[in-house]
């Protein structure tokens, strides 16, 4: 006889999976509270004081206690009643409810979203320009003025004084006074300071040279870039959490991508006015 | 000796049920975010939103989780629930995610359906099912039991006691995790909290609850639900107590949509109808340092009715202020004093007068209270408050939508607003909660103006030159209180430059709020700053003349050379009385843009009705400061 065979024979086993049985049936079947009849047992209770002991870190008075129970009865009470008349069929709220719900779980299934560093290192490769660390620029700005106030040939001429050293930086009035004159950032902190258009024209920058006239949402600049360092690809350790997450939410989708189809396996669907 | 521990694993699956939830964290150390001595850069959030996990944005058809509401304001491009691609033109640098309580607290029930239970651990579940399906099935996975017992290869979760240990692994706490993934220091900060909505008879007495703190914190206590006697805001601070004493951390509540509260946010007594008294101020004033004045919901800063004399008060009002959030009753003359925002400052005044301390000496905000998960407030690009809204419905503007029934309230009454700003000394929780609980914060109705505002004795024309650093040496800003002076005039320091993606400003106003020795409260508005100040006069009732509104219709542009980038100015009170109790606060116009219905109507080809609101001045608020004669 195989050694399967020979276990199945064992009253032990017998006794176990019947335990099991019986076990995974009564918990599977709840409580049957018989109808028009609310009983709120001891651990109910406890739940209670719990919730409330969580929150206010006291057990609550005689006066609270009764309250927190009149107003779970009067819960149970509508929850039953609306049961009854069927409320939960077709409810919209309560299907997106259950979607939602459904989904949550499902995302719980641990094991497949622990990648090794390899698998970072692999999605960070596949995903360049996604983490690369940008240009970080050093500049001085001038704020010349709005747009139809200043005269275009003239900051033509002043580009060529400020490049040749007759005419200094701090002669100029700069009527953006909460504007700093130096600013170190990238294009992206740039583009929260001075708008996109700014940072469009970083390009054009070319280091120890007034550029002008370059144009923000405020208006006219002239800009000297300083120092420019060159944007570089990331180590893993710079960016892990950000590459862990975007790979996670990929894994997900896929995941729930599968899920779907699992179950879409399962139905046979018949839509009116469509082709099967 | 094998079946010995056949029966202990069996023992182990059925009673250690337990969910073993990731925690997908990098644990590497991340350098230190040093605060710079005072605040430098303001910090733009949201403290307002809801994701799939609140009752209502469900139940509208809501798809998007608290993850992709963090990839948002961080920046990256979602698919909207209606499948609009969905990215804001700028990042935000922090975000409170405040779904309902009622829904995300104390959800432990979701996993004690037995099969749910097991779900989580594939091993159970498929045992489960094969318990289920077949004899034979039960049968096999017995066997694979054993044998795994047998070998020692069964799943480490299913021997591994610890692995069991008690994870109350519920809604509350996964959020947490998702947050601590996307909380990044310097760059992006995702605060803890949720919304406490009580609404009593349909008047609106909702709070944001946030913590300074981090998951480890915040989930030893449940988000606090509004049902029954909790229902009473008072209940909240005093759960909010508890929390600080016990645990070390801080909480604050943040109210908003008082235009809808029936009167009731900014009452003159207490919900029970009794009295303020101290005990009552003193808390309030501790637990609700700033207000949410303006959001999708309307704006709740001022009310034409309550100021006669102030030309812009009207803006955010059609639709809101004629009856509570659930439409049910209707706004009677009372009910205006204690639903705006300018009139409840001055109600502070009055009470502190007769209790002591001022209940109601908050600082503003804004936020947007979207329930798309899209923290969205500039006009041509606002993902609207539900996701039968979103932005690739073409009919939005125009159908009604009222909270549960169909009538009063069309799609144009909703606003694309608004935002926080905060003068943190750093991007992390602790620097921006510490500027709220201080009250250096001010509103915007979406547009990322930039608002200094100090005020100090001793403070000069002169300062105007190195604006913040005298303002922060010889005053206060905004939030802050300035006692005594022994009679001198105080002087306030204010600047405020455009957003560089949206419209340049019309003026500067500064709001005095005031009471006199009788008792009574009044208010005055100044204009202090304005462009054109060649061209455009202030009359002897200091009006100024109203900018031009340039705005074309037909292609949603305007003229960009109207109004100044940049408007600054040093100001005193013409009318300051060193005896009584004052308030000033500041509001900053833009030049008159089009509103959102105007660039949905270019976008989908059609014509807005008449009574469609097509332009309007989008603004600032501030926190005030306070003057009062004693030290």
């Amino acid at each position: 006889m195989s050694k399967s065979a020979a276990m199945l024979k064992e009253p032990l086993l017998h006794f176990l999976v019947g335990a099991l049985l019986i076990f995974v049936w009564t918990y599977i079947a709840g409580d049957s509270q018989s109808p028009d009849r609310i009983v709120f047992t001891e651990a109910d209770v406890a739940r209670l004081k719990a919730n409330w002991r969580q929150n206010f870190y006291r057990e609550p008075t005689k006066a609270e206690l009764d309250g927190l129970i009149d107003a779970a009865i009067v819960e149970e009470i509508y929850y039953r009643e609306a049961l009854k008349l069927g409320l939960d069929q077709g409810d919209p709220v309560v299907r997106r409810r259950l979607v939602t719900k459904l989904q949550f779980l499902n995302e719980q299934s641990p094991g497949e979203f622990v990648p090794t560093d390899e698998v970072l290192e692999d999605w960070l490769g596949a995903h360049p320009e996604k983490y690369r660390i940008a240009a970080e620029y050093d500049l001085m700005q001038l704020y010349l003025g709005e747009e139809e106030a200043v005269d275009l040939v003239e900051i033509e001429q002043l580009v060529v004084g400020l490049n040749a050293g007759s005419v200094q930086p701090d002669q100029i009035d700069n009527t953006l006074r909460m504007l700093p004159t130096g600013v170190k950032g990238n294009p992206d902190t740039l583009r929260d300071q001075f708008g996109s258009m700014f940072t469009d024209s970083l390009e054009e920058l070319v280091t120890g040279q007034w550029v002008g006239p370059i144009r923000s949402g405020f208006g006219i600049h002239v800009v000297k870039l300083q120092e420019k360092r060159s944007g570089r690809q990331p180590f893993l350790s710079e960016v892990r959490q950000r590459v862990l997450n975007d790979w996670r939410v990929e894994q997900l989708d896929r995941a729930e991508t599968e899920t779907l189809a699992g179950y879409l396996s399962n139905y046979e669907i018949r839509v009116f006015g469509r082709e099967q | 000796m094998r079946y010995l521990s056949t029966a202990a694993v069996a023992f182990v699956l059925l009673t250690g049920c337990d969910v073993d939830v990731d925690i997908d964290i990098d644990t590497e150390a991340e350098p230190e975010v040093v605060g710079t001595a005072y605040p430098e850069q303001v910090f733009w959030g949201d403290t307002h939103l809801h994701t799939d996990n609140s009752v209502d944005a469900f139940g509208f058809g809501n798809r998007l989780d608290a993850e992709a509401a963090l990839r948002f304001a961080r920046g990256e491009q979602v698919t909207a629930t209606k499948g609009e691609q969905a990215q804001l033109s700028r990042p935000l640098d922090f975000l409170v995610i405040s779904d309902h309580s009622d829904a995300i607290g104390a959800t432990k029930a979701i996993y004690e359906a037995p099969r749910v239970a097991l779900l989580a651990n594939e091993f159970l579940l498929r045992w489960h099912d094969m318990m289920h399906e077949s004899e034979a099935g039960s049968l096999q996975v017995t066997a694979e039991l054993i044998d795994g017992a047998a070998m020692g290869t069964l799943p480490e979760s299913l021997t591994d006691e610890e692995e069991q240990t008690e994870r109350t692994a519920d809604l509350w706490q996964r959020h947490g995790e998702i947050l601590e993934q996307y909380n990044e220091p310097g760059v992006f900060t995702a605060f803890m909290g949720y919304e406490y909505t009580p609404m009593p008879q349909g008047d609106n007495l909702h709070r944001v609850v946030m913590f300074r703190d981090g998951p480890e914190k915040a989930t030893t206590v449940l988000p606090f639900s509004s049902l029954g006697p909790n229902g009473d805001p008072e209940r909240l601070w005093q759960h909010m107590e508890s929390y600080e004493q016990n645990t070390g951390g801080r909480m604050l509540a943040i109210p908003h949509n008082s235009n809808v509260s029936n009167g009731l946010m900014f009452a003159m007594e207490r919900m029970d109808g009794s009295p303020i008294d101290l005990a009552y101020a003193q808390t309030r004033a501790l637990r609700e340092p700033i207000v949410e004045v303006t959001q999708i919901k309307g704006d709740s800063e001022s009310h034409p009715f309550l100021s006669p004399n102030d030309e812009f008060a009207s803006y955010g009002i059609a639709g809101w202020d004629s009856c509570n959030l659930s439409c049910t009753r209707e706004m009677d003359d009372d009910s205006y004093a204690g639903s705006y925002a300018r009139e409840a400052l001055k109600r502070g005044l009055e009470i502190e007068r007769t209790v002591g301390v001022n209940p109601y000496k908050f600082g503003m905000i804004g936020s947007t209270d979207s329930h798309t998960s899209l923290a969205t407030a500039d006009e041509n690009n606002f993902f609207g408050k539900h996701t039968a809204n979103e932005a690739n419905v073409s009919g939005r503007a125009t159908t009604p939508q009222n909270l549960g029934s169909r009538e009063g309230r069309f799609g144009w009454h909703y606003l694309s607003s608004g935002y926080a700003a905060v003068w943190a000394t750093s991007n992390t929780r602790e620097a921006i909660f510490d500027a709220m609980v201080r009250r250096e914060v001010y509103a915007t109705t979406g547009p990322r103006m930039t608002v200094r505002f100090f005020g100090g004795f001793g403070l000069t024309e002169a300062d105007t030159e190195n604006l913040v650093e005298s303002g922060y040496g010889k005053g206060v800003p905004m939030g802050g209180e300035l006692a005594g002076g022994d009679g001198e005039v105080p002087a306030f320091l204010i600047s405020a430059s455009m957003d560089p993606e949206s419209a340049r400003l019309d003026r500067i106003q500064v709001v005095k709020g005031w009471i006199d020795e009788d008792g009574e409260t009044f208010e005055t508005i100044y204009n202090v700053s304005w462009s054109d100040a060649e061209q455009r006069v202030m009359d002897d009732d200091g009006k100024v003349t109203p900018i031009a509104n340039t705005v074309d219709l037909s292609t949603g542009t305007w003229n960009k050379d109207s109004g100044a980038p940049e408007l600054m100015t040093w100001w005193q009170d013409p009318d300051f009385n060193a005896a009584q109790t004052a308030f000033y606060y500041v509001r900053v116009l833009e030049v008159p843009t089009p509103t959102w219905p105007v660039y949905d109507a270019l976008k989908f080809g059609f014509t807005l009705p008449d009574d469609v609101i097509k332009v309007q001045q989008e603004r600032a608020y501030t926190s005030p400061i306070w003057y009062s004669p004693q030290s």
